[in-house]
């Protein structure tokens, strides 16, 4: 079984702190041709990698703004993607919108072309961080698309959150958790702000011009909104990621469970065997290769060696380690492949004991870099494995 | 050998970038030694260091046939001196192999404090100087001004040659004024060899070869030779002159400057300042003025990787057949593993040392903080010598502390004494004399605490006086001076290696200092860290370094594992060079960045 993912790469803005691959949005024209090569690139990749008729139980649509895909493009894809997998009937296939530009429209067919999940970028109910951010929509433009997609028959929405935001205040970071919380949601994610040096805030900040929060301040409000979430009933069952039973994304926890997901589009990334690998990032130059018939693949890396400390790494952001589904995976038990890092974890109070499984130690859960590191290492060293 | 009457033995002195190997350059220029095209410039600098640094660390000699206006040919020895304070023992034992010597002075910049402590070691060893202004080519030359502080030192103008060295122009006077007024070697032909080590260097193939001037006597191949002062006897396997190259030959006589390779394994087995003299009936008593050159500045060497340390080890050895200087014996530091306690002749020898190891040997080291040697008067009564803070002894046991005093000269224009004065007192000097040698300059005489001036005192002068200072100072005694030895706790634990010691009244400024910098530069822990510093139990200041509170990533950007994996393992990886002190991972950056301030 294996997630899909699709890259939309087109943004009507570009938001200070983004770093993801995505570009102004050009045409209606450059749009037809870049799903053009989408498709091309479905066809082309589940022929040469065998993946025809393999069982499909997600798909995300990320981006970018995904919700600009010209809607018949959209069903283009899906359709597409329907003939060369074989995709579960009741497949979590997700959208992510962004406030501005939600036409009533768009939604319903969205809907009906399959989409049932779609995740809003709100990032901020402040009107003023809203405009720090770069973003192009207001608060109220929040409601009216969590209005219309609920009204477009969507019973499956996220709001993304952000907080660690210049001039932020504890009171402005509570305030945006409510009004999300008050928009119904079935799901919330939460990011803390993270500076990447090549954007608009990473070179501001690197001028001294862009001053965030310090670590005390953004470790206490990721603190209020994990509170305050789980008050309202919702389970925070990953670092950023809050749910209300039953709720949590499919696709997510596929990442995290190291489950295996094929990427199309420009940048986009592929874990499939043993091997990670990625798409070259600019459009024109994807659209290229996938128009001369062969893969966008730009690199990759085998990551068989890494297997087992990186299966740890990515669970440990799902602060628990299944034991049973370790041993069906490695054929050897969590102690024997990491007995000095368990031991250790144990010790120190990081992990804790639940069954069989190990669960990260609730006042741990936003320190989890300086566990994972000794995983991936213990988990590269095979002396042990051969012991 | 060559007739004594022909011989001028001379060197040249000068303050730093007063153009000293330049001129050298000239002369053998001139002498038709070297080409112009085979010329490197600066031929006697040889060192990497020395050369980008402008500075001279290890004398070079070079043997000049010069014919002169009379016809006659004469040989010029020009002994390179070196030209650092640091050095100033071996310029001194350098300057006792001449008879004459060029004391150059910059057109544009005046007498300067090495003019003054190079002219006063020149006079003390009975050459003959002979005055000269150099870069007269240069459009802000003050020849007059120049003149005129030449005069107050007790110069006749008229003696005064006017050069420009790097065109060449008034060169030839100076050939001439070497052969004219500079004096032919004395000693005697008959009496038994004695003959001045002023240098020496490790040539692989040759072992020790000792730069020696006959003094009296004369030394050849084959002869049983010993050096006066070591004790130990040798066969003398080749010998020759510099032309500038070692130059094999047959015999060196009196007053003759040359070089001898006797197998001498080791350096020290052939110090500066030694007297050579034949094994069997040789000289009753050895040439004046020699001493061993005694270690000012200890610190330590530690490699930052403590897989080095094997290296580190082998490349001190190496640096040694070099350079006699340098003393070391192995160190533990609970922070910094095994390394190395090491002395030098001063800051500049440490940093040259230290920048050798991590060029020539490709070693990344970690220094710690240089210190003086203390005298310490136990309560039993017994005196110790404490190079090195971790043997200071307990407040209980001591009496008294003695602490190294240099006598410092200080150049300055007039407009900046009180400037001068302000830095000295803070810095608990003690002035011995104030005098103003030309109208607008003035010469600043200071009693001051050696350990003052090797933190950044140089620095500080050069930018309150807006770069018009400078400074000689040479060690004058000791004095009794309330030390104490402050240590810096991570977590409760001493850190060994930032311990230092210092004046009682800088105690807890500086420990604050540390503290306030290690706090900007150790990384949160999982646990609240204190920093402390501290005489014994008593606790001057305090800082405290919450602990993590947060540190994961946000978001894995469309399914990018691979990215984030790699920039936690990078992180991890830097984690490598972190020194484990306790319970606290301290990066080594902190302790660079702590030394470094606080050691330069």
């Amino acid at each position: 079984m294996i997630g899909l993912y699709v890259h939309w790469p087109y943004c009507p803005t570009k938001c200070a702190y983004c770093d993801f691959n995505a570009y102004l949005a050009p045409s209606a024209e450059a749009f037809e041709q870049y799903a053009r090569a989408l498709c091309r690139e479905i066809v082309l990749a589940s022929r040469e990698e065998g993946l025809e008729g393999a069982r499909v139980a997600s798909i995300y649509f990320g981006g970018g703004t995904p919700s600009l895909f010209p809607t018949g493009s959209l069903v283009e894809v899906l359709d597409t993607l329907a003939a060369r997998f074989k995709i579960d009937p009741d497949a979590e296939i997700t959208a992510e919108a962004n406030p501005s530009g939600l036409t009533r429209d768009a939604l319903r067919t969205m809907r009906t072309s399959g989409v049932n999940r779609l995740s809003i970028g709100a990032q901020t109910f402040s009107t003023r961080l809203l405009a720090t951010l770069g973003r192009d929509h207001s608060p109220e433009d929040i409601v009216r698309a969590v209005d219309r997609a609920r009204e477009a028959g969507f019973d499956r929405l996220n709001l993304d959150v952000m907080f660690g935001l210049p001039d932020e205040t504890d009171d402005l970071v509570l305030d945006t958790g409510f009004r999300a919380l008050a928009l119904g949601t079935e799901h919330l994610s939460a990011y803390a702000l993270e500076l990447e040096p090549e954007t608009v805030f990473g070179r501001k900040a690197r001028r001294g011009e862009l001053v965030v929060p310090g670590e005390d301040d953004v470790a206490r409000r990721a603190v209020l909104l994990q509170d305050l979430f789980a008050d309202a009933g919702f389970l925070h069952y990953e670092v950023s990621n809050y749910a209300r039973p039953g709720e949590a994304s499919r696709h997510n926890l596929h990442t995290w469970r190291r489950g295996r997901y094929r990427g199309f589009g420009a940048g986009a990334h592929s874990f499939v065997g043993e091997r990670r690998f990625w798409n070259h990032r600019h459009p024109a130059h994807y659209e290229r290769i996938v128009s001369s018939g062969r893969l966008p693949v730009e690199a990759g890396e085998d990551v068989e060696e890494i297997a087992r400390g990186e299966w740890v790494y990515l669970a440990l952001r799902i602060f628990r380690l299944e034991a049973g589904r370790f041993r069906r995976t490695f054929g050897e038990s969590l102690e024997q492949a990491f007995p000095r890092t368990l031991d250790w974890a144990l010790g120190e109070g990081w992990l804790r004991l639940d069954g069989e499984d190990y669960v990260v130690a609730e006042d741990r859960r936003w320190l989890l870099n300086q566990i994972a590191a000794p995983f991936l290492q213990e988990g590269r060293d095979p002396v042990h494995r051969s012991s | 050998m060559t007739d004594r009457e022909k011989i001028r033995n001379f060197s040249i002195v000068a303050h730093i970038d007063h153009g000293k190997s330049t001129l050298a350059d000239r002369l053998i220029e001139l002498t038709g030694l070297l080409d112009a095209r085979r010329m490197t410039d600066q031929v006697l600098d040889t060192m990497d260091i020395e050369r980008e640094r402008g500075i001279t660390i290890k004398a070079q000699t070079a043997r000049l046939p010069y014919t002169a206006r009379d016809g006659e040919t004469y040989i010029l020895n020009l002994i390179d001196t070196p030209g650092h304070v640091d050095f100033s023992y071996e310029v001194s034992r350098s300057l006792a192999a001449s008879e004459g010597a060029l004391l150059v002075v910059d057109a544009t910049q005046g007498v300067e404090a090495q003019t003054l402590a190079n002219l006063d070691a020149s006079l003390n060893v009975g050459l003959t100087v002979i005055p000269v202004i150099n870069k007269t080519d240069l459009p802000s030359a003050d020849i007059p001004s120049v003149t005129q502080e030449l005069e107050t030192l007790g110069f006749d103008p008229a003696e005064i040659l006017h050069v420009s060295a790097k065109e060449g122009t008034g060169v030839a006077e100076v050939l001439e004024a070497l052969v004219e007024r500079v004096p032919p070697p004395g000693g005697k032909e008959d009496a038994p060899l004695r003959a001045l080590v002023f240098d020496s260097h490790f040539d692989a193939y040759r072992g020790v070869v000792a730069h020696i001037r006959v003094v009296d006597g004369k030394i050849a191949v084959g002869a049983r030779i010993r050096l006066m002062a070591s004790g130990k006897a040798y066969e003398v396997v080749s010998l020759g002159t510099f032309a500038p190259t070692p130059t094999p030959g047959e015999s060196l006589g009196s007053g003759e400057v040359g070089w001898v390779a006797a197998g001498i394994k080791n350096l020290s087995d052939a110090r500066v300042g030694d007297t050579l003299t034949l094994a069997e009936g040789g000289a009753a008593s050895p040439l004046p003025g020699y001493r061993p050159a005694l270690p000012m500045v200890f610190a330590g060497l530690y490699p930052s990787e403590p897989s080095d340390y094997d290296l580190l080890k082998d490349a001190l050895e190496k640096l040694r057949l070099n350079d006699a200087a340098i003393t070391y014996e192995p160190e533990t530091s609970e922070a910094l593993g095994f390394g190395f306690r090491a002395g030098f002749l001063g800051l500049l020898h440490l940093d040259v040392v230290q920048e050798r190891l991590e060029r020539e040997f490709d070693l990344d080291l970690v220094t710690t903080a240089p210190q003086v040697v203390y005298l310490a008067t136990l309560t039993s009564g017994q005196k110790v010598r404490v190079e090195n803070p971790a043997h200071f002894p307990s407040p209980g046991e001591v009496q008294s502390v003695e602490e190294p005093i240099v006598r410092a000269r200080i150049f300055t224009p007039k407009a900046h004494v009180g400037a001068v004065m302000e830095i000295c007192q803070a810095r608990r000097g003690k002035i011995l004399n104030l005098e103003y040698p030309s109208p607008d300059r003035a010469l600043l005489t200071y009693a001051i605490p050696l350990s003052e001036i090797m933190y950044d005192f140089f620095d500080q002068l050069k930018s309150r006086t807006r770069g018009y200072a400078s400074l000689d100072y040479e060690l004058q005694g000791h004095e009794v001076a309330d030390m104490v030895r402050v240590d810096i706790l991570l977590n409760g634990e001493v850190v060994d290696a930032l311990s230092f010691i210092c004046h009682r009244t800088e105690a807890e400024r500086r420990g604050r200092d540390i503290c306030q910098k290690l706090r900007r530069l150790i990384p949160r822990q999982l646990f609240e860290l204190p920093i402390q510093a501290a005489i014994g139990s008593k606790i001057l200041a305090r800082e405290t370094i919450p602990a993590v509170r947060k540190d994961v990533l946000a978001k894995c950007y469309g399914g990018d594992i691979t990215r984030k994996r790699k920039l936690l393992e990078k992180q991890r990886a830097g984690k490598k060079r972190m020194r484990r002190v306790g319970r606290v991972e301290l990066p080594q950056e902190a302790f660079m960045a702590i030394l470094k301030t606080d050691g330069s």
